[in-house]
């Protein structure tokens, strides 16, 4: 056995997605922000993304997540994420692993019950709740996202195969068209995911073609990325069932913490959703997150919403990732 | 961080198919031979299997390997098989990653430049040469044990294809060997979807169709695996093709597969294209290479029998500590159908992929 790179990562889930917490082996990153250092990282070190992401060390739904030193004064730790198709500056799903993980590890100590963790990334500084229990298990996590905020409300787009489908567009850390796929003949099924992931594909192509979506302070953020069915609950209290796809066409296997974002304040700016009412999300996994609308805001001239994310994250091993430079497949391979 | 069972996995591929190799934190598995601890195993504690390869810790290309003590006191180890939907007998990448695990790791000791190993799969005795430099096995050759072909030309109807002409054979698993050629498709990295879908179809079709039972031993499963074979080329004396093997649930094999290449010998030397020792280079759909011949001939019951030698390299990629935290809702796993094709329950006692 022989190893010229070495990293330790902690794998854990969040609602069944998997995130990888790299906690040493990393070249020094530098950059006086965290956007710098993501951007420095992709340029300089990409091929640790594609290593530790790609098989075969890693899975097409593998989420990175790098731990650096934080610039924000106040952050407990640094962060940015990387995927098989590229590098995120922030996840929700993640943010609940890497909380989860800092806390039971250690790495941030627990300071009693509702143990706050302060998280440095490229979108800005996040702060996670751990709710900590007796045992020290970290139970659930809640994190204030960035503002999430509806451009579209119920309008009527024309699917191909489909007909007329009213839908949102709105906005939770990526743009997201949203659809309730009872009225499309869809079921939740887990066994059947393929037609989902059809109509998913063709309500967001159609709604990029109706629309021209753009974020209203950042201007390379344009177009429809990601597509989020819905069913409504069928009593009262339950969680709302969702099906979120990512642009790859795979689907998200946790009830997706930025599309609950965007879904939370779409309801609130219809007054659908009142301060501190929670959504209960319910993923094919079974999994659950809870989004709340906790204040208004704007995010250039639009109507915005801060909205909490709840949910729960394991881990699941503590490994050593070795790469041989010998290897052809060092630096990993996708096969679709 | 609260776990309750633990276990300790080496990560390796071969020639770019995982076989992880589980090296600490199962307790003793009772059984006489190889054979009745992977019954022991698949009967008793499933759960392990589902916590290793079902998301969120695998996902659908995973594999992995139990290290057991032998039955055979000719054998150094004894190893388990574990796969997506099934404990096959046999399996040529995942025997190339326990042996260079094995060595590298130092569990058994490596002697430069050759190390002979004699392990027990759960189909039998297989011997590895291993060659060795500098503490790396810089190829692994293993002897598989008899594969031959239960039938030629044999046709299956196949729904929305009609009738598909196939060869069943065995190598370690029960194979369909079917020309891409024939199905009108072509190996090709961009192609894997489609490739995976009609190959899952015939090898469904087949399976329903057609039942064979090993003479040998009648508890190995009938049809659960199928190679899609590219046209033979034929370089000097050699004999050079692409295949790609479609595994249950339904994904291309990432390495040309042992039991398919031994599948694939069997099937070519009794259609009278292969000799003895000619030299057969088999590519994955990824591009990898199993070195392969046939060593001998045998018989197995009534059926005339070659002796395979696949050869081919592993890369040992990670060291897990896996863990299962008692309140993880996913103590049994989870597979979604996007990427597993269908989502996988409890195993059935599987005889084929019929079932």
């Amino acid at each position: 056995m022989h190893a010229d790179h070495l990293f330790k990562v902690l794998d854990v889930h969040a609602g069944g997605a998997p995130s990888r917490i790299v906690y040493s082996g990393l070249p020094r990153i530098d950059g006086a922000t965290m956007m710098e250092r993501m951007q420095g990282f992709a340029s300089a070190h990409d091929w640790i993304r594609r290593t530790l992401v790609l098989e075969p060390r890693g899975k097409d739904m593998t989420s990175v997540v790098v731990l650096t030193e934080p610039v924000h004064p106040e952050a407990h730790v640094g962060a940015f994420f990387m995927e098989a198709h590229g590098y995120l500056p922030m996840c929700g799903s993640d943010t609940i692993a890497t909380t989860t993980a800092l806390v039971e590890t250690g790495q941030v100590p627990v300071t009693g019950p509702d143990t706050v963790v302060r998280i440095d990334t490229p979108a800005g500084l996040i702060e996670a709740t751990a709710h900590v229990e007796d045992d020290g298990r970290v139970s659930s996590v809640t994190f204030v996202n960035a503002p999430g905020f509806c451009l579209v409300s119920q309008e009527t787009v024309d699917v191909p195969g489909h007909g007329a489908v009213v839908v949102d567009v709105a906005y939770g850390g990526n743009f997201y068209v949203i659809a309730d796929a009872s009225r499309l003949g869809l079921s939740f099924d887990p066994l059947h995911t393929r037609p989902l992931v059809e109509a998913a594909q063709a309500v967001r192509g159609a709604a990029n073609a109706a629309f021209a979506i753009r974020h209203p302070t950042l201007p390379e953020v344009t177009g429809i990325t990601h597509a989020q069915l819905f069913w409504p609950p069928a009593r009262e209290g339950d969680p709302t069932p969702i099906v979120v796809v990512i642009p790859t066409g795979g689907v998200d296997r946790s009830p997706c913490g930025t599309g609950t974002t965007a879904k939370v304040s779409t309801l609130f700016g219809r007054g659908e959703l009142a301060l501190g009412q929670p959504l209960t999300h319910q993923s094919l996994t079974g999994a659950r997150f809870t989004g709340r609308p906790l204040e208004a805001t704007t995010v250039g001239d639009v109507p915005a919403c801060r909205v909490s994310i709840t949910g729960s994250a394991y881990i699941v091993a503590d490994s050593t990732i070795l790469v041989d430079r010998r290897d052809e497949m060092a630096e990993g391979f996708l096969l679709t | 961080m609260r776990w309750n069972r633990t276990i300790t996995v080496v990560d390796c591929h071969a020639e770019g198919e995982s076989g992880q190799v589980v090296v600490g934190g199962v307790p003793y598995v009772p059984g006489g031979t190889v054979f009745e601890k992977r019954l022991h195993l698949q009967e008793n504690d499933d759960d392990l299997r589902r916590m290793i390869l079902f998301e969120p810790r695998g996902g659908v290309h995973h594999n992995a390997n139990i290290l057991v003590a032998p039955g055979d006191p000719r054998a150094q180890m004894g190893y388990v098989i574990l796969e997506s939907t099934e404990y096959p007998a046999m399996s040529g990448s995942n025997t190339m990653c326990v042996a260079t695990v094995l060595l590298e790791t130092g569990i058994l000791p490596m002697t430069e430049p050759v190390t002979e190993l004699t392990l027990e799969s759960p189909a039998g005795l297989i011997t590895v040469t291993c060659d060795c430099r500098d503490g790396k096995v810089t190829r692994a050759r293993l002897v598989n044990q008899p594969a031959f072909a239960y039938h030629l030309d044999i046709p299956v109807t196949v729904p929305d294809l009609g009738e598909v002409v196939v060869d069943i054979v065995y190598g370690g698993m029960t194979y369909v060997i079917v020309d891409v050629d024939k199905l009108g498709l072509e190996i090709h990295p961009a192609k894997a979807r489609e490739l995976c879908t009609i190959g899952e179809a015939v090898k469904v079709a087949a399976a329903r169709q057609i039942d064979v039972v090993h003479p040998e031993n009648p508890q190995i499963p009938g049809i659960t695996n199928i190679v899609l074979a590219g046209p033979l080329r034929h370089e000097g004396d050699e004999i050079h093709a692409q295949n790609t093997v479609v595994v249950s649930p339904g994904r291309c094999d990432r390495s040309p597969c042992g039991t398919g290449t031994s599948a694939r010998l069997a099937q070519l030397h009794a259609k009278g294209l292969i000799e003895v020792g000619q030299r057969f280079v088999h590519t994955s759909i990824t591009g990898s290479m199993f070195d392969s011949h046939i060593v001998s001939t045998t018989s197995v019951g009534p059926y005339d029998a070659v002796v395979p030698s696949i050869a081919g390299q592993a890369w040992i990629t990670g060291i897990y500590q896996m863990g299962m935290d008692p309140t993880d809702p996913f103590q049994r796993g989870f597979t979604l159908a996007d990427t597993w094709m269908r989502q996988i329950d409890d195993l059935p006692p599987v005889h084929s992929a019929a079932e």
